[in-house]
């Protein structure tokens, strides 16, 4: 009979389990466990019994686990899959230690599938089983995450604890309640072994179980504050790992509590918290997160207020030195921690102390190349930005923090130092100068790093940012009147530079280091200073060509009457801006004023001087630009600024001519050439119209013409004609109103002075010879006849169209008379300029000339040709290629008829120096190194075929030039006749009394 | 000082009864106080042989200092010997012999007051007993819980046991628990009694707590099946001579208040129907023409349960009489009222009819009243 069965059955189970005790093997037949499973539905009675049952099932299996018999014999760790490996015993052995898998598997499906009355009664089991055996075999303290590696291995504890797992999901709220009670309670009872379990079970509830875990180590603190809290702070740290969030919420209550003690317990809140993180450092971080998240003033106050409350702890009391190191173990926060502390430096003492013992800790471990996690932290994005931030900060604390924060951390990433001075070169110190304390202390680097990162790449950084702004034009809105970043970083680096000059100011920096950066980076400086100045350039001459465009047109619309449109009111004026153009207008004066720095800087690095070596592109380059921002300079809009400008490239050009030949040649030719063609409009150029040379038709372009016949004196460019048949007369150019600049044209000259002056050998002409040789190929557009000698006076006629042409050049670029003066300065230079004069003689006589054939006119004081020949005469002079008794003759050459004129110019001047040709043969020099010629000598001594004309006319004129007569004749020749006196002068003394 | 004379007297008396051999032992003892039993001046010498040999309990006396303020001694026993105790009980009761032995031996056994294991191993006893259908053995339990009383807490405890065993923890309930009305229909009828006591009352708990739906089902199906199960208590007891039987209590009542409350918390239809067999076995109580079927305290109970749910109906403002909750329960009572009356099995009648006169008035009911108040 089944009833009867059923009993015998479970008479044949207690019998089997009662007396099995010594055999494993028969208790763990499946037989027997399917009997027990079967009884937990036919005979709930047993429940029970078959439950202490398969507890000794649980407890075989464990004890193999741990039994050196299952140990792998190499390893000597639990085999835990015997049935693949393993020796023929733990083969053996392997059913009875996989044996409570089927009871497990039953009970996970009671659980999941039957009344929910089981789970509960399995979870409470389990719970105590778990904990039983765990106490028991355990034979060493481990660490949490040691103890669930090892246990969760052994299949048994595997399998009970994914029955709790599964019995937790299912229990209703009090249920919950009671497990975790017995779960705590056991934690009591085996605080050293039941910690892996909270710490693993805990995940299922894990805001009650932190609650109550850390209420419990609280007691234990309160009750003795030297208590260990190991495992509490294990089973915390593990459980972190997956219920960070419910921690935080944990500390936020507490903290809460702790700030606003109520009962006896809230005091001892914050010392114990603070204990605890000593335990492990993900607590720490975790408390640190809470603290950061819920900071604020206030509540800095009540801690400051409630802190002598905790004092009373001894252990907290004690505590400070082993806060210092935690800001090490943060992983994240740190930084900003860091920083709060600092800022309230100022207010609280200990909070420097706290500050300088983390700090000087925090750089000896870097020191020591030591890694702590709080580099990890310092390397994150948005501490990077918040460290910056603090940099720029006008608490000095804060500051300082900041900047040894970044060099701490630049020690081991390059790159975020590469950017720090990146990003601190691009701001703006004008407001607030600690901030380029924090550069410069940055820029001297750790002390003692031996590979500390260089600052160079962060210099090559901003620059190369910097380009790309100034390349592209920055679309970004930006309030009117705030600084580029371009600008602030040349700014600061022009600030260190002269630092550096200064020597003492700046001790950190490495006396080589900065110089050499700069000059490494002189590429990418170079590349950002010619794309400033050329659309500085570009600007001007758009101005420059609006503004004579405009002229023209006024001109053009009084076609052939020579009235003047323009006079000195509209020079300088510019018409009325469009609001448009009003940003253009601020984008371009900051843009000059980025250009004045660059220039600064290149002065304050010496850059092109000899010391520096740059590669030959780069020289060129830089010579070009030099000269560009010269004439840039000069558009400058008052009188200082000019001069100040002009100082600046004045040093920078003189630097690299001295330094390079090349550059010099490269300065110089520019220099002439933008006075003469580019920018001649600075130095009172007069412009040519366009109607002259632009509307030619196409079809009569010249080079079209040419193919169907020789242009000869018909070519419609012959600068001879008045103008072209069919256009009326060519506009007369507006000669009276513009004069030359004379500040400009001085800046100019000093400009040239500066490119050709040597330095070293003060005599040396070289440069200047190269300024006439460079007039020669600029002005005269020939070739032919370029020599130096002087030909017959009638050979002119054959070149008498270059010499016009050159004559026009002057006339139109007055600053060349300067430049011509500047050279005759310094002899012989402008004897290679012979061919010049030689034009302007040829004309002058011929006009002289020609004026006599028509009628008589009187010669205003200020008539073009009257001054050309008088400048010319005066330059003759100064270069001394006339010997002394003509030297003055452009004193006096006023005074005389245009007759008159022609005829002292043919004789005296054109016949002199066609006998004389002017060349640097005519020189020597003298001890001093300068180039002389020497009057006194008989080689010097004029013919008087070359002066007599002139005495005969002078005679003739003796009442008004007497005096002149006087200095030119007499006393030449008295202190001549001192050493051989000359009868026929004697006699012409006689006459002249 | 006498006792540990008779100790002594006992150990030379059975001396091939040794401790180590268990359960033999225990087995041994339950012969011998077949015998004893039967004697009624050696009933300290009994309790004495079976708390020592059966169920292995010591007493401070012996020793164990811990002990000292308990009252009641501690058994040593584990698990496996008290299963080993309860197959050798089992077994023991399935042998013939007379009914009055071994009712008086399981009286001996189990007392009215039991220490906890004690207890614990009788719950497990007669739960093993309905699962193996042993039907000697529950018979002795239901004389035994009718002596110690089915209300008393001993009993309850054994009436929670078996509706865990076989309710709580039972994917579908067992055969045996349905068949218990045919194996021990006298355990069955007082077992019927204790848990009519737990659920849905207002003394035990402050809310309405309904039996679980599986033992609703398996007492509706008792009740439709063995309409007659309610008088089984009645039955005379098999006692020893001498022994005085304690009154009968049926289930009844219990169930009535049940099936009367149940619309306040359930709306199951068990118990629409476990009401139509409750009015049956009232119907037929009119036969047998007893009148403590229904105890007046019993019914008043429901009266009190029902006048708190109108309190609180009160205070949320509701008529009752739009509350078809109470209608409903008022028209189940007064439908058992008029039978239970009609068949003269209430003891307290004037009484119970101004009782409920008092309740928020129902048509039913009014009829009812005013039919019996003449």
């Amino acid at each position: 009979m089944l009833r009867q069965n059923l009993l015998d059955q479970l008479k044949h189970f207690i019998e089997t389990v009662s007396n099995g005790h010594s055999c494993p093997q028969l208790l763990t037949s499946p037989n027997l466990i399917k009997l027990a499973l079967g009884f937990l539905e036919e005979l709930p009675a047993t429940r029970d019994i078959v439950f202490e049952y398969f507890a000794l099932l649980a407890e075989i299996s464990v004890q193999l686990y741990v039994s050196p018999e299952m140990a792998d014999s190499k390893t000597g760790m639990p085999v835990s899959q015997v049935k693949q490996a393993g020796n023929r015993q733990q083969q053996l052995r392997a059913p009875e230690y996989e044996s409570f898998n089927l009871v497990k598997t039953a009970l996970q499906s009671l659980v999941w599938k039957g009344p929910p009355a089981w789970s509960p009664l399995i979870a409470n089991w389990s719970l105590e089983l778990v904990a039983k055996l765990s106490d028991k075999y355990t034979q060493r303290r481990m660490t949490i995450t040691a103890s669930c590696n090892y246990w969760l291995e052994c299949s048994a504890m595997h399998g009970l604890m994914t029955l709790i797992n599964s019995c937790f999901r299912k229990l209703t709220q009090p249920e919950e309640e009671a497990c975790v009670e017995i779960m705590l309670n056991a934690f009591h009872r085996f605080p050293m072994t039941f910690d892996w379990i909270v710490a693993r079970l805990g995940g299922c509830f894990p805001y009650k179980i932190i609650m109550q875990i850390l209420q419990c180590g609280i007691k234990r603190f309160v009750e003795d504050y030297r208590c260990h809290l190991d495992s509490e702070a294990g089973i915390l740290d593990y459980m972190t790992s997956c219920h960070e969030q419910q921690l935080r919420a944990a500390f936020r209550e507490m903290l809460r509590e702790g700030f606003a003690p109520k009962k006896p317990l809230d005091v001892a809140v914050v010392p114990f918290l603070l204990i605890t993180t000593n335990y492990s450092d993900t607590i720490l971080q975790s408390l640190v997160n809470v603290l950061v998240e819920i900071y604020s003033e206030d509540m800095c106050e009540v801690i400051v207020q409630k802190s002598p409350l905790w004092l009373s702890n001894k252990m907290f009391a004690g505590m400070q030195p082993t806060l210092n190191n935690a800001v090490l173990r943060l992983n994240e926060h740190g930084a900003t921690l860091l920083l709060t502390a600092a800022k309230m430096a100022e207010k609280y003492v200990w909070c420097q102390d706290f500050l300088d013992n983390s700090m000087q800790e925090l750089e000896q471990w870097v020191l020591n190349q030591r890694n702590f996690p709080l580099l990890a932290d310092l390397a994150y994005e948005e501490t990077k930005y918040m460290l910056w931030k603090s940099c720029l900060s006008t608490n000095l604390f804060e500051q300082q923090t900041a900047v040894r924060l970044l060099l701490v951390v630049s020690s081991q990433h390059p790159h975020i130092y590469y950017q720090t001075v990146s990003q601190l070169l691009k701001k703006s110190y004008a407001q607030n100068p600690n901030g380029i304390g924090a550069l410069i202390r940055l820029l001297g680097g750790q002390s003692g790093m031996v590979n500390f990162p260089g600052f160079t790449p962060g210099f090559k950084m901003v620059l190369e940012d910097i380009t790309l702004h100034v390349q592209v034009n920055n679309r970004l809105p930006v309030p009117p009147g705030t600084p580029s970043e371009a600008f602030n970083t040349f700014s600061n680096l022009n600030i260190l530079a002269r630092m550096h000059k200064s020597k003492n100011v700046a001790p950190y920096i490495k006396a080589q280091h900065l110089n050499q950066a700069l000059n490494e980076c002189l590429p990418k400086i170079i590349q950002i200073f010619d794309c400033t100045v050329n659309k500085l350039v570009l600007k001007m001459d758009k101005d420059a060509a609006e503004r004579s465009a405009e002229k023209f047109r006024a001109q053009q619309s009084n076609n052939n009457n020579n009235s003047d449109m323009c006079n000195g009111k509209d020079y300088g004026k510019r018409p009325k801006l469009e609001p448009g153009e009003e940003k253009l207008e601020e984008e371009d004066v900051t843009r000059m004023r980025l250009a004045h720095l660059i220039v600064d800087l290149l002065n304050n690095i010496d850059v092109g001087s000899r010391t520096n070596v740059l590669r030959t592109p780069q020289v060129l380059k830089l010579a070009v630009l030099s000269v560009k921002y010269f004439f840039v300079g000069l558009t400058e809009q008052t009188v200082i600024r000019r001069a100040a400008a002009s100082h600046r490239s004045f040093s920078l050009l003189q630097r690299q001519c001295s330094a390079r030949k090349i550059a010099r040649t490269v300065c110089l030719r520019e220099l002439v050439e933008g006075a003469l063609f580019y920018h001649g409009h600075l130095l009172g150029q007069l412009e040519e119209y366009e109607l002259d040379e632009l509307q030619i038709p196409e079809h009569e372009l010249l080079i079209l013409q040419n193919l169907h016949t020789s242009s000869g004196a018909n070519s419609n460019r012959s600068v001879l004609h008045s103008g072209i048949i069919g256009r009326g007369l060519r506009p007369v150019l507006p000669t009276n109103d513009r004069n030359c600049d004379a500040e400009k044209q001085a800046l100019y000259l000093k400009a040239l002075n500066a490119c050709c002056a040597d330095l070293e050998k003060p005599n040396n002409v070289e440069g200047y010879s190269l300024v006439s040789l460079l007039l020669v190929e600029l002005v005269s557009t020939d070739v032919m006849y370029n020599g130096l000698p002087f030909p017959d006076e009638e050979f002119t006629r054959v070149t008498m169209e270059r010499d016009m042409q050159i004559r026009r050049a002057f006339i139109t670029s007055p600053v060349l008379w300067a430049v011509l003066g500047l050279i005759a300065g310094h002899r012989p230079a402008l004897c290679y300029s012979s061919v010049l004069l030689r034009a302007l003689c040829a004309t002058c006589l011929h006009h002289w000339r020609g004026k006599n054939v028509n009628r008589f006119q009187a010669t205003a004081a200020n008539d073009e040709l009257m001054l050309c020949t008088k400048k010319m005469l005066q330059l003759l002079a100064m270069s001394q290629l006339i010997p002394p008794p003509l030297t003055n003759l452009h004193l006096i050459i006023e005074h005389f008829e245009s007759a008159e004129i022609a005829l002292l110019l043919r004789e005296c001047i054109w016949n002199y120096l066609k006998d004389h040709v002017p060349s640097p043969a005519l020189f020597h020099v003298d001890n001093n190194g300068l180039h002389w010629r020497n009057t006194n000598t008989q080689l010097a001594k004029v013919p008087p075929q070359y002066v007599d004309t002139l005495r005969h006319l002078m005679q003739r004129k003796l009442a008004t030039l007497g005096p002149h007569y006087h200095q030119m004749f007499i006393m030449g020749e008295l202190m001549e006749g001192n050493s051989e006196p000359d009868p026929t002068a004697r006699l012409q003394i006689v006459e002249l009394d | 000082m006498s006792l540990s004379v008779d100790n002594n007297k006992s150990l030379l008396r059975k001396g091939d009864m040794k401790l180590d051999n268990y359960p033999t032992c225990a087995v041994e003892a339950l012969t011998r106080l077949e015998t004893l039993i039967a004697s009624r001046n050696k009933q300290n010498m009994v309790m004495q042989i079976i708390s020592e040999y059966i169920f292995l309990e010591r007493t401070a006396k012996d020793g164990d200092v811990r002990n000292k303020s308990q009252a009641l001694p501690i058994s040593q026993m584990n698990l496996f010997q008290e299963f080993q105790l309860i197959i050798a009980l089992i077994e023991y009761f399935s042998r013939p012999g007379r009914d009055a032995t071994r009712n008086a031996i399981f009286l001996s056994l189990f007392g009215s007051h039991l220490n906890p294991q004690r207890s614990k191993l009788l719950s497990r006893l007669i739960s093993t007993a309905v699962s193996g259908s042993v039907a000697p053995l529950l018979s002795s339990a239901g004389t035994w819980m009718q002596q110690v009383g089915c209300k008393t807490p001993l009993s309850l405890e054994v009436a929670q046991n078996i509706v865990s065993d076989f309710i709580s923890y039972s994917r579908k309930t067992p055969e045996q628990l349905k068949q218990l009305p045919m194996v021990g229909p006298h355990f069955a009828a007082n077992f019927m009694v204790a848990v009519a006591d737990l659920y849905l009352n207002e003394q035990r708990s402050q809310s309405l707590n309904p039996p679980p739906d599986a033992l609703l089902d398996t007492i509706t199906e008792w009740m439709t099946e063995n309409p007659t199960l309610c008088q089984a208590s009645q039955q005379p007891l098999v006692l020893p001579a001498g022994a005085i039987a304690m009154p009968f209590a049926t289930p009844l009542a219990g169930l009535l208040r049940w099936v009367v409350l149940a619309p306040l918390v359930s709306n199951r239809t068990a118990y629409s129907n476990l009401h139509l067999s409750l009015l049956r076995a009232l119907q037929q109580l009119v036969s047998s023409g007893e009148s403590t079927a229904l105890p007046s305290q019993d019914l008043m109970q429901i009266v009190k349960s029902l006048q708190n749910y109108c309190a609180r109906l009160g205070e949320s403002k509701t008529n009752p009489e739009a509350d078809a909750a109470y209608q409903k329960c008022m028209e189940r009572f007064a439908q058992a009222v008029q039978i239970a009356l009609s068949s003269n099995c209430i003891s307290n009648q004037i009484q119970l009819l101004c009782v409920l006169e008092s309740l928020p008035p129902h048509k039913l009911m009014k009829i009812v009243i005013s039919a019996h108040k003449k």
